[in-house]
């Protein structure tokens, strides 16, 4: 069978603008119109390369003399050997040439992430989120629940969600992607009922076990739903490799998280009335941890004796 | 804006007050006080300009002046910032070295130098509801002033023993002496009721002649000084709960639960139950003051003791929202308002646990935090709430200042055990 020899032209992100078939070799790329590949760039030489196979049959670019010269990356050469992953420059355009003998890369799955996409995810992270929003509303509703005043809130708790997922939309567009406005949304909500679900379930064992630093970290919560989401939005917007885009959520997430609790604790540290104790109470059938003697609890409070004797030694 | 500021008061000052409607007995009063009256001044030292002003006067020939605690409690806290000093009616100044205080009735014996001076006696015997008495004294630096006034007794329902005097004493006259138309002291002038009309109250002289008896003759050091207002405290707080401890808890009903009611005469009580028709519960409040604060600085109060309970009740709430108000009532306790910085204080350190206790099981939290300055000085904040499957939860809470940590711990102790489930 023929070899075929395709050159293409690359954009700036390295995709294919132009993709054209050599009649045969050698081949001539130049601005003038009877080369085979016709460059309408003004950086490049009327007839600024030659493609053809050197003696031992390999298949090279040839300079032809022009003022701006070949570059193979950073490097100006007078030919270069070409073969998978070889990019050009003349002038101001960017090419490679690829050939039917180049091996090629197996088949991809279709990308696991578009599941994101479909409609069935996206109802259901509608209806997580929008079920955890009611909950949560309702269980702080002791003065009077209204189902009315969960429609009032309800276009401010999706316009948030929304407005963020067309950012990322409008991102995945912009790095040369697709929008797909569905699975950030999805993703988004998803997220935020995550965070809910989490944040409770930290309180209910805050309470149950009587495990005060487990309460009133809704923040943590928070922290894991946004460094997830932001690792699969990621995935949606660029190639990059999976491990890459992990660490860079965990990253962003645990700056925001030490952010939060330095913020908390530069607000708090000079309040001498704050009584640090755990706020959360819930149903008392949730309790498992068992109760104490009074006795035992007055017992425990000598041991603040040299605590604040620390304290005391601290300069305030 | 500036100069024309600046420039009134003194324009103010040079106009003679209107010379007031004094008794020739008042003449006579003052005219035998005027070289026994001081003005105390509190300096600071690297702007020499004057931080606190009040008054005092000569308690003795030898030079020992008596004031308020309050007047050179500056001085107390933070000898090394300030000085203290004392201005005669005519002018000459001199310095003064605190020699004690008592923080619990607010007077302090200071020394000045000199020999055969003129001095104030104290007023042996009672006055009788409606005596006359004259306190006297430097408002707001306004010169040397004597007021006539009524003695109205002792106030009644405080721990704190005071006169009322009926007659306008004005800030900066606090430490001045309060005599008797023969001119012997029977009250220091200490406080004004604000917001209300020549309500005005005295501290006793029999705790002017208890300090001036133990007061050394030599000035102690700064540490030695505090040591004493930190024992001072312990020992008020020690007499108060005596009498505490020396019996049961009182006790009232709130719903079906018995808890801590007034500890006696001293505290005041007030309660409410709001009883809106739109809420699908019912809370009940009931807090109790003993109204038992000394004041240590501008910024620091000690020894106050209150506590008060929250009953909530409710047949419609679920219980996972009944949980959630629970939580918001036992979040915003103890409200108390509280005196005090970082500079004077520690942080709250708590221990936290489900207890056992005589209504159930309840989420009990123990806090204490100490005083940087006092040693051995404690503050209380002691909350609990009930949690059983009940139609009515209690949360309870007590604030006590300036305790022992034995005190803090025993008192917890009896609280805990004096709140009650009676079904």
């Amino acid at each position: 069978m023929e070899t075929v020899i395709l050159v293409e032209l690359l954009g700036r992100g390295g995709e294919a603008l132009h993709r054209i078939r050599l009649p045969g070799l050698p081949a001539t790329v130049g601005r003038a119109l009877d080369n085979d590949v016709v460059v309408d760039d003004p950086t490049v030489a009327a007839h600024h390369l030659r493609i053809e196979r050197d003696e031992q049959g390999r298949l090279r670019a040839v300079d032809l003399g022009s003022r701006n010269g070949l570059f193979e990356g950073r490097r100006r050469v007078a030919e270069v050997l070409l073969g998978p992953g070889v990019r050009l420059r003349i002038g101001h355009t960017n090419l490679q040439v690829r050939t039917s003998e180049d091996p090629l890369p197996p088949e991809l799955p279709v990308d696991v992430d578009s599941r994101w996409g479909s409609q069935k995810s996206f109802t259901a992270a509608l209806l997580a989120y929008l079920a955890m929003l009611g909950l949560a509303v309702f269980a702080t509703a002791f003065d009077g629940f209204e189902p009315v005043r969960l429609i009032a809130s309800l276009p401010a708790a999706l316009l948030a969600p929304a407005l963020w997922a067309g950012l990322w939309a409008a991102m995945g567009r912009v790095a040369g992607g697709h929008a797909q406005f569905w699975a950030h949304a999805a993703l988004t909500l998803a997220a935020g009922a995550g965070s809910l679900v989490l944040g409770a379930t930290l309180e209910l064992c805050a309470f149950a076990f009587s495990v005060p630093a487990l309460s009133g970290q809704s923040v943590i919560a928070l922290a894991v739903a946004f460094g997830a989401l932001l690792q699969a939005q990621l995935r949606l917007v660029t190639r990059q490799p999976r491990a890459l885009l992990l660490a860079a959520a965990a990253a962003v997430s645990l700056m925001a998280l030490s952010a939060a609790w330095l913020s908390d604790w530069l607000a708090n540290r000079d309040d001498v009335d704050l009584l640090p104790v755990m706020h959360t109470l819930a149903p008392p059938t949730l309790r498992v941890a068992p109760g104490v003697s009074v006795e035992r609890l007055v017992e425990d409070a000598r041991g603040i004796e040299a605590q604040l004797q620390r304290l005391r030694e601290e300069e305030p | 804006m500036l100069a024309l500021g600046l420039a009134i008061p003194p324009a103010a000052l040079s106009q003679p007050p209107e010379p007031p409607q004094l008794s020739a007995q008042a003449r006579a009063v003052f005219e035998a006080a005027r070289d026994k009256l001081l003005q105390i001044r509190i300096v600071e030292r690297s702007t020499q300009a004057q931080a606190t002003i009040g008054s005092g006067w000569v308690a003795g020939a030898d030079g020992r002046v008596v004031t308020n605690y309050h007047v050179v409690s500056r001085y107390v806290t933070e000898p090394e910032r300030y000085h203290v000093e004392f201005v005669r009616g005519d002018g000459s100044v001199g310095p003064l070295e605190v020699l004690a205080v008592d923080v619990v009735e607010d007077l302090a014996v200071a020394r000045m130098a000199g020999r055969g001076l003129p001095a104030f006696a104290l007023a042996e015997g009672e006055l009788r509801k409606g005596d006359r008495g004259f306190a006297m004294g430097n408002p707001h630096d306004l010169g040397l002033t004597i007021v006539e006034g009524t003695h109205n007794g002792l106030v009644e329902n405080t721990l704190a023993e005071r006169f009322h005097f009926t007659g306008a004493i004005n800030e900066g006259m606090s430490g001045g002496p309060a005599v008797t138309p023969e001119g012997h002291v029977y009250g220091v002038n200490v406080a004004k009721m604000r917001d209300n009309n020549l309500v005005s109250f005295l501290v006793p002289a029999r705790f002017v002649g208890a300090l001036l008896a133990r007061a050394p003759a030599a000035p102690p050091q700064a540490e030695a000084l505090r040591a004493s207002v930190a024992r001072q405290v312990l020992e008020r707080q020690e007499k108060l709960l005596a009498g505490v401890f020396g019996q049961p808890i009182p006790a009232s009903v709130m719903g079906r639960y018995s808890v801590p009611d007034s500890l006696g005469s001293f505290m005041r009580c007030w309660g409410d139950t709001t009883t809106e028709r739109s809420k699908p519960y019912v809370s009940t409040y009931k807090v109790c003051d003993a109204q038992a604060s000394l004041f240590l600085s501008d910024e620091l109060d000690t020894g106050g003791l209150a506590f008060g309970h929250v009953l909530l009740s409710s047949a419609k709430l679920d219980a996972l929202r009944f949980s959630t108000l629970l939580e918001q009532t036992w979040a915003n306790v103890p409200s108390v308002n509280s005196s005090g910085t970082s500079e004077d204080l520690t942080a709250m350190r708590c221990r936290e646990r489900f207890v056992r206790s005589a209504s159930g099981t309840v989420r009990a939290a123990l806090c204490l935090r100490a005083y940087r300055r006092l040693e051995g000085i404690y503050d209380l904040r002691l909350k609990l709430v009930t949690l059983e499957p009940r139609r009515e939860a209690l949360v309870s809470w007590l604030s006590a200042d300036g305790l022992s940590m034995n005190n803090a711990l025993e008192l917890s102790r009896r609280y805990l055990d004096a709140v009650r489930w009676k079904p």
